[in-house]
């Protein structure tokens, strides 16, 4: 019974792995080749690369990102509260603030740390 | 389907939690807001100050329960809170006084140098770990337990790897993390199995529905269990550091500031055993072994070769070992391996809980690394360094210090007269009594082999020994220690003094403690107190053994999670 239900899942995986394929052999046998010296250059925008390509650089955006996680699973947590609001009553409405004070502290120390200021 | 609000009642138990909670937020807030432009070792010293008065305040927040007359600790009556799935009793409060005094030390300890700039969060985390620590032991349901073994050991991950500076820091705490994800999933995984067969989270109804009466099925042919079963000691044994998944301890103990080290030797293991044998025993006590046969498939064979490996490997490794906090993880790991030997007691002895010395030796054990690692802390806050060979000409130069050192170690070693021989005494002695004549033989070559380590075990504690009376001063001479390290030093060395001449009122204590319900593998329905009893709905047409593997993993949802509440115990 359970080796009959892996035979479906098999065929998703291998349509999938297919339909990724699928395009780069296509593409292989019917495309044209003419090389040329701008093609084979490293991709940047269209531009021309300028400097070394294995810099380090400045990920500061990180901590927005996570911030951004934060509120966002904040709201995910919001909508199904909101929904069953009516049922669950005052304790939930109290919970919920208890929650979003938690992460207003998260916010402040954030701020406090001088993490949202662009350097 | 209304829902229960948990009452007042429920967060009054949770006092200690919710203090040492808000405690964190608040010392990281005062951080931030007001200490700025205070140096860095001014910082740590008040916030270190105010992360102790926060631990104070929920230890005395532990008798809330008894001040305004709701627990019934007094009488040992057990509560089931939020639903069922938090503990609150005797065995919970002790423990978690136990834990805060612990980790009062640690974070006097941690003063000691100035290990980051960053106190208020690591402060902070070490607050929240004791949390997860806490509610680690007071859990009486799957997911409880796995979402606070995870807060426990998150933020233990992030302290480990607090002395940015150092490289070997960050190479503890990365092992620690890489190590602990893969096993905190193999554990859920494990977890998720035991739900999918049993159709419950609650532990006390996963070892109803185990049990022989309900089921005649055992682990035989039982694919799925004997996963579970294997993936949950996986996830244990990581945990508790046990041979072979304790790779990482080494290395996080050595990188780890001495104070964290002193903190994943102690409060982490002692909570992570008590969850181990709650499992264990409450859970998956009906599958210990077969009816009547300790040699029928089960996990008190997977257990006990565990437990021989664990304390014959670290005993050995530690004998190689020059490094004081590297020895001191080798040895910790030894401990936990005579620590699985009172485990396996446990759950022989059903019936009557022999928990007691288990936690008799969590006491001690926990008593005697506190001062071992404060000994760490000094020798890192003067030399740099954690060699045993810097510890040369301490003993002479602070003979008062140098006697505890003595006394802390002849304990470890397990010398008649201190705390340690005790704790080995009682946990042997209870595993040689419990069960039949074939269990004997069982227990017999796993105490035989303890006590042969133990005797290795007396070469590398000597060694520091040694170092300390025997060999001239060398190299940059250590400063006077602070008042805290001498405190944690002459503290644990009081326990392990005062409890080896008088292990009796220690003793005692551990065994009221270990009459606690989550000991005891729950045979028949009255045992489970107020825990209502889950159906493992029988299969009409399959054979015996298979009964369990064509249920609900296998053919869809047939058992319902059981959505009952609990009977409420406290109604009068």
């Amino acid at each position: 019974m359970i080796i009959y239900n892996y035979v479906f899942i098999g065929m998703l995986l291998l349509g999938a792995i297919g339909f990724a394929l699928a395009p780069v052999i296509v593409m292989g046998i019917l495309a044209p080749r003419k090389r040329s010296s701008s093609k084979a250059d490293t991709y940047e925008c269209g531009l021309l690369t300028t400097g070394e390509t294995w810099v380090r650089f400045r990920i500061q955006y990180y901590i927005y990102a996570i911030m951004f996680l934060v509120f966002d699973v904040e709201t995910v947590f919001l909508y199904p509260w909101a929904v069953a609001y009516e049922r669950l009553g005052l304790f939930a409405l109290a919970e919920m603030v208890v929650f979003l004070l938690i992460l207003a502290v998260g916010l402040a120390y954030a701020w406090g740390k001088g993490v949202l200021k662009w350097v | 389907m209304p829902v229960n609000a948990p009452v007042l009642f429920d967060f009054i138990h949770l006092a200690p939690e919710i203090i040492l909670s808000l405690w964190g937020l608040f010392v990281v807030m005062i951080d931030v807001a007001l200490l700025r432009r205070r140096s860095s070792a001014t910082r740590g010293r008040i916030l270190g100050v105010m992360s102790i008065i926060g631990a104070l305040a929920a230890l005395a927040s532990i008798y809330l329960p008894d001040m305004m007359d709701l627990g019934h600790a007094a009488s040992n009556v057990e509560e089931s809170l939020f639903q069922g799935t938090i503990l609150g009793g005797l065995l919970v409060e002790r423990l978690t006084a136990l834990l805060l005094i612990l980790l009062i030390f640690v974070i006097a300890l941690s003063t000691t140098w100035d290990l980051t700039e960053h106190w208020g969060e690591y402060y902070a985390l070490l607050l929240w770990a004791t949390v997860g620590m806490i509610l680690l032991i007071a859990s009486e349901e799957l997911l409880t337990l796995f979402l606070t073994l995870e807060m426990m050991t998150i933020c233990l991950y992030i302290v480990t790897a607090f002395e940015k500076d150092q490289r070997r820091s960050a190479e503890g705490g990365l092992k620690y993390f890489v190590y602990g994800s893969v096993s905190s999933a193999l554990f859920l995984f494990g977890l998720s199995l035991l739900y999918g067969l049993t159709g419950t989270t609650r532990l006390a109804a996963i070892g109803l529905a185990l049990a022989p009466a309900h089921t005649s099925i055992g682990l035989v042919g039982n694919v799925a269990g004997a996963m579970a079963v294997l993936l949950v000691l996986v996830g244990f044994g990581f945990k508790i550091s046990a041979v072979p998944f304790h790779q990482w301890a080494p290395d996080a103990y050595e990188g780890a500031p001495a104070p964290v080290s002193a903190w994943l030797a102690t409060g982490s293991k002692l909570a992570s055993i008590v969850a181990l044998m709650k499992v264990l025993v409450q859970a998956l006590g009906p599958w210990a072994h077969g009816v009547n046969d300790i040699s029928s498939p089960g996990w008190v064979g997977i257990v006990a070769v565990i437990s021989a490996l664990t304390m014959t490997y670290g005993n050995f490794a530690a004998l190689a070992q020059k490094n004081l906090k590297r020895m001191l993880a080798y040895s910790s790991i030894a401990h936990a391996g005579y620590m699985l030997v009172g485990v396996l007691a446990v759950v022989v002895g059903a019936g009557k809980s022999a928990a007691g010395p288990v936690l008799f030796y969590l006491v001690v054990y926990s008593a005697a690394n506190i001062g071992a690692f404060s000994i760490a802390a000094w020798l890192y806050r003067d030399k740099g360094t954690d060699q045993i060979e810097d510890l040369n000409g301490l003993g002479l130069k602070y003979p008062i210090l140098g006697m505890c050192v003595l006394l802390l170690m002849l304990s470890l070693i397990g010398l008649p007269g201190l705390a340690g021989f005790w704790g080995k005494f009682f946990m042997f002695s209870e595993a040689l009594s419990q069960g039949d004549d074939r269990h004997k033989l069982t227990f017999l070559w796993l105490v035989g082999l303890g006590l042969m380590n133990s005797v290795i075990s007396a070469f590398y504690y000597v060694r520091v020994l040694r170092a300390m009376f025997l060999r001239p001063s060398t190299g940059r001479p250590l400063q006077a220690p602070t008042l805290t390290i001498r405190l944690a030093v002459i503290g644990s060395a009081a326990v392990a003094l005062i409890f080896g001449l008088y292990p009796q009122p220690l003793s005692t204590e551990t065994d009221a403690m270990a009459e606690s319900r989550i000991f005891i593998t729950p045979s028949r329905p009255a045992e489970l107190l107020s825990v209502s009893p889950v159906r493992v709905v029988p299969r009409p047409n399959a054979s015996d053994d298979t009964r369990l593997r064509a249920g609900p993993i296998g053919g869809g949802p047939s058992a319902p999670p059981e959505p009952t509440p609990v009977p409420d115990s406290r109604a009068k």
